[in-house]
């Protein structure tokens, strides 16, 4: 995940832009070395393969907290002591120090413990202490008009390259920093670096080849504003020779024991060899030959006109002079020793020093009020182009100080390249790509990524399980031709079918009644003996009484005429076991001399389904331990005879008005009572009925509204049936009529090209 | 029938359904809310009439030490009930396993005894006539069409029989279509016997004008 540095939000590795707002987020990968351009991580701090450092002191606020106590080394300029002072041994990528400004290592001291902040002082700020002098002491110090004073040196170098200043703040990298295991190691040893390390500048700038501490002034001497810098760090002295050295740039390269509560009457003891004028080594004088070309352009005539400058900057007088400016000042004096030997390097300035803004109030800000007054009287006027200008005096800055350059924190912006939208919901970006582009740039079609089946397969079954249940098709509205024809089609249909009412042997004279299996089952019951028990199975409901009741009707009453007796029950529903006693009571009155109890019984209905038919099979009528009617026992009825097995029922008759109940009794009964069964069935049960039929486990089949209609043409008992299967047969002509007209009416309309 | 008021009453009733003709009426939603009740209230009273008390409750009561093996029946019977709370449903899945177990069993073994093996033995004919061998080439070619597996190559032998497997399924398809159509065609036929029922209920029993 990478953390978006502007509002905190995780976005997924390989975002380049922060998902909530927008911003350019920083890579965790591909931080490039500057030096030696190596990839490395973002949590090294110096490249893994030059050593140079990666992660910029950044600019954070100075930590009020107690810095922890880690000796510098590298360069020292002049810098504000009341900040935290950087550990630059971290930040050096390489050793290029010199053995004689090898600081000597002594117990470092927390930088805000040397010097309490004066409480008229902003804090931080090193010359807010001076206002705590006493306006003897402050004498030397405040400079005059003409001679500028030797501390106003200092800032102004340091602050010229402000960053340099921070390399100080040894609290801010010890935070922002993950220090490496052998930091700590390479900070606290001695370095001994061989002199063709140094760099040319400095190895020129420091030909007496003394070692910091000699030329270092005894602690005492030191500052106390100096102390915290020259014991935390191992500070190492500005490259110049001892003797060209100011007495207050001799004293910041020497480590200073720390005294964190020095009285103001103490400390000015050290401004007085600093501002002494008679102690100032001579300026160095350039020739003609060594000052560079850059700085040539520096001259009067050809600077560019700058804000009024009521208080010109020693820096700008020096360069006013062409290369041997008067030195007024120590720190003058070390600029213009490094402008001098700075030409012998590349002169152009690094991007990052260009491109850094120069804040004019910047000196400013660290100026007390009492300061920023001249000594005239007169007010100066903050100098827009000091800084830039110290920093070309520094001139060529080296590669590895440049990489210590310490960075604001990245800000990251949108992309500004590209056209500026300027129309559309997309106005006021910039970046969009052209339609130009888009369009008659040829387009890589994406490669498809390798799809791995199973989470693919995953993805549809989630896909599929989440989607909304599509709801039931709605049946389409009714054109204004079905509205017309299926009204007409309805009368057609009852035509059909009242026309038999009234002409009631339409059809029953033409229906063929031999050879069929309804003849069959005729030829079965006339071969019964008297009072042979036939049981009848009712194993249909209300909703196809109106086809089975027919069917049901004309065997009770054959059987009732054979004197055959009954014993009905009912293994579908217990409606069966009700349409059954209203069957057989309306064919025993229509007999006559047929008694419930004595010649027919009706069981009701036996529960369990398959178990109930098993338990038939195997056991009798045991399940139905009552009569439907009278609701007593089965001992009570002596004349229907022992109903304990099958061995005294001489057929089966199953009425079915639905498959499941035939194959139940195929299925449990069949197989194991031995017993004929013979079957009535609905017309649409008759299909699979004839299978059974054919195989022999059915006796005899008697099928749908037909079969009733042969059964009481068979036992001469024409009645409802026969009158049925002539409107029957009427209907299914007219349906096959419709089905033909509706058919061709398609064929012609698909002729036309209007498939409706 | 000589109930009027039940004659008015199936009258009115098949009109209601009748008007299902016209669309999803109203009168239509009213007759199948009636018949839907009739029969919830038919089976409940069947059920407790014609099962619980003459096969259960009865024994229990009657000769509790003899039947006394009906407690198991009760007591799967009493956890059913148990289904109707969420949190207790698990432990009414032992009645259900138990009836569809026995269920299960029962209807395997029947079909094997009852409608597989006699099916089967009932295509072992006597090849004599066009009704014999289009029983048999039927049966089998309707057996193959419902063949799915992959076809095989290879050998001259095997690709001889897997064209004819292809080619006899394919003509079993055919039996198989003509069946279905069949039992569709028998399903319409038993729902025209319905409707000219209902007419004829309609004009003998209601309006009285065909004899």
């Amino acid at each position: 995940m990478i953390q978006c540095a502007q509002c905190g939000t995780k976005n997924r590795d390989g975002s380049k832009f922060c998902g909530d707002c927008g911003a350019r987020l920083v890579q965790p990968s591909g931080l490039i070395c500057p030096m030696c351009s190596t990839p490395n991580t973002v949590e090294n701090v110096f490249c893994s393969k030059c050593g140079a450092r990666l992660a910029p002191l950044t600019v954070a606020p100075v930590s009020e907290k107690t810095p922890p106590p880690t000796p510098i080394k590298g360069l020292s300029l002049p810098a504000k002591p009341a900040e935290p002072i950087a550990p630059a041994d971290k930040a050096e990528p390489r050793q290029p120090i010199a053995p004689t400004l090898k600081p000597e290592r002594e117990p470092s001291a927390p930088v805000t413990d040397t010097e309490p902040a004066s409480p008229d002082a902003p804090p931080g700020d090193w010359l807010g202490r001076l206002q705590t002098l006493t306006p003897e002491e402050e004498a030397p110090v405040i400079p005059a008009a003409e001679t500028p004073a030797p501390d106003s040196e200092p800032p102004t170098a340091e602050e010229a390259s402000g960053w340099l200043a921070r390399l100080r703040t040894a609290p801010t990298i010890e935070e922002q920093a993950p220090a490496e295991p052998s930091l700590p190691a390479r900070a606290s040893e001695s370095v001994e670096i061989a002199e063709e390390d140094l760099p040319d500048w400095l190895r020129s700038s420091s030909p007496g080849q003394e070692s910091a501490q000699d030329a270092a002034p005894k602690s005492k001497d030191a500052p106390s504003w100096m102390l915290p810098a020259s014991e935390a760090e191992p500070i190492v002295a500005a490259p110049s020779a001892d003797a060209e050295m100011p007495d207050w740039l001799k004293d910041t390269r020497a480590p200073i024991a720390p005294e964190p509560a020095t009285p103001p009457s103490e400390r000015l003891d050290w401004f007085k060899p600093v501002a002494a004028p008679p102690e100032m080594p001579p300026p160095i004088q350039a020739t003609d030959a060594e000052i560079p070309e850059w700085l040539k352009t520096l001259k009067p005539q050809d600077e560019p006109p700058r804000a009024p400058i009521a208080q010109p900057h020693p820096l700008a007088d020096t360069l006013d002079a062409d290369g041997a400016p008067p030195v007024e000042s120590p720190g003058e004096e070390l600029l213009q020793a490094l402008e001098g030997i700075a030409p012998s390097t590349q002169v152009e300035k690094p991007a990052w020093l260009t491109e850094a803004p120069h804040s004019e109030t910047s000196e400013d800000e660290y100026l007390p009020d009492w300061l920023r007054t001249t000594p005239s009287g007169a007010t100066p006027t903050p100098e827009p182009s000091i800084e830039a200008g110290a920093l070309e005096a520094l001139g060529e800055v080296p590669e590895w100080i440049a990489a210590l350059k310490p960075v604001e924190q990245p800000v990251p912006t949108l992309v500004e390249s590209g056209p500026l939208e300027t129309t559309g919901p997309l106005s006021g970006l910039r970046g969009i790509l052209p339609l130009a582009s888009a369009v008659t740039e040829p387009h890589a079609p994406p490669q498809p990524a390798p799809v791995n089946p199973f989470k693919e397969s995953a993805r549809l079954f989630e896909s599929i399980l989440g989607a909304p249940a599509l709801a039931p098709a709605m049946p389409a509205k009714p054109t204004h031709r079905a509205w017309t024809m299926r009204p007409l089609i309805y009368l057609l249909l009852l035509l059909a079918i009242l026309i038999p009412f009234f002409i009631p042997d339409l059809a029953g004279s033409s229906l063929r009644t031999f050879g069929t299996p309804t003849a069959d089952l005729y030829d079965t019951i006339e071969k019964l003996q008297p009072n042979s028990i036939v049981v009848l199975s009712f194993d249909y409901d209300p909703g196809s009484s109106g086809e089975m009741d027919l069917q049901a009707t004309a065997l009770a009453r054959h059987l009732m005429q054979r004197r055959a007796r009954i014993i009905a029950l009912s293994t579908l529903d217990p409606t069966g076991a009700q349409i059954a006693q209203r069957v057989l009571d309306n064919a025993a009155r229509a007999v006559g001399n047929y008694a419930y109890g004595t010649n027919y019984l009706n069981l009701g209905y036996i529960a369990g389904q398959e178990a109930g038919l098993r338990q038939l099979a195997t056991a009798g009528f045991a399940p139905a331990t009552r009569d439907y009617v009278r609701y007593q026992t089965l001992d009570k009825y002596p004349n229907l005879g022992n109903l304990q097995n099958w061995r005294n029922v001489a057929l089966v008759i199953e009425l079915a008005g639905a498959p499941e109940p035939l194959q139940k009794w195929m299925e449990q009964v069949q197989p194991r009572a031995g017993v004929k069964i013979a079957a009535g069935v609905s017309a649409a049960v008759e299909p699979r009925a004839r299978a059974y039929r054919d195989a022999k486990q059915l006796t005899a089949l008697m099928g749908g509204l037909v079969g009733a209609a042969q059964y009481e043409i068979l036992s001469n008992q024409r009645g409802l049936a026969v009158i049925s299967v002539g409107a029957q047969s009427t209907a299914h002509l007219v349906l096959l009529g419709v089905i033909a007209l509706g058919n061709l009416m398609y064929w012609f309309a698909r002729g036309r090209g209007k498939p409706k | 029938m000589t109930d009027p008021i039940g004659v008015w009453v199936g009258a009115i009733l098949t009109l209601l359904v009748f008007s299902y003709l016209l669309g999803d009426t109203p009168l239509f939603r009213v007759a199948q809310a009636i018949f839907v009740g009739v029969a919830i209230g038919y089976a409940i009273s069947a059920a407790v009439y014609l099962i619980l008390l003459p096969l259960l409750f009865d024994p229990l009561i009657i000769n509790p030490v003899m039947n006394s093996y009906l407690v198991i029946p009760l007591i799967l019977g009493l956890l059913l009930l148990l289904k109707l709370r969420t949190a207790w449903a698990p432990v009414g899945n032992l009645s259900i396993a138990f009836l569809f177990g026995v269920g299960s069993a029962l209807a395997l073994g029947g079909a094997l005894d009852g409608t597989l093996l006699p099916q089967l033995s009932a295509i072992v004919v006597p090849l004599d006539s066009l009704e014999n061998v289009l029983l048999v080439a039927g049966t089998l070619g309707a057996l193959l069409s419902f063949r799915f597996i992959q076809p095989q190559s290879g050998r001259f032998g095997a690709r001889v029989v897997e064209t004819v497997a292809r080619g006899w399924g394919a003509f079993g398809r055919w039996f198989v279509m003509i069946a279905l159509g069949a039992l569709f065609a028998s399903v319409a036929v038993s729902r025209i016997s319905l409707l000219v029922n209902r007419v004829y209920f309609l004009l003998h029993d209601w309006l009285q004008i065909v004899k």
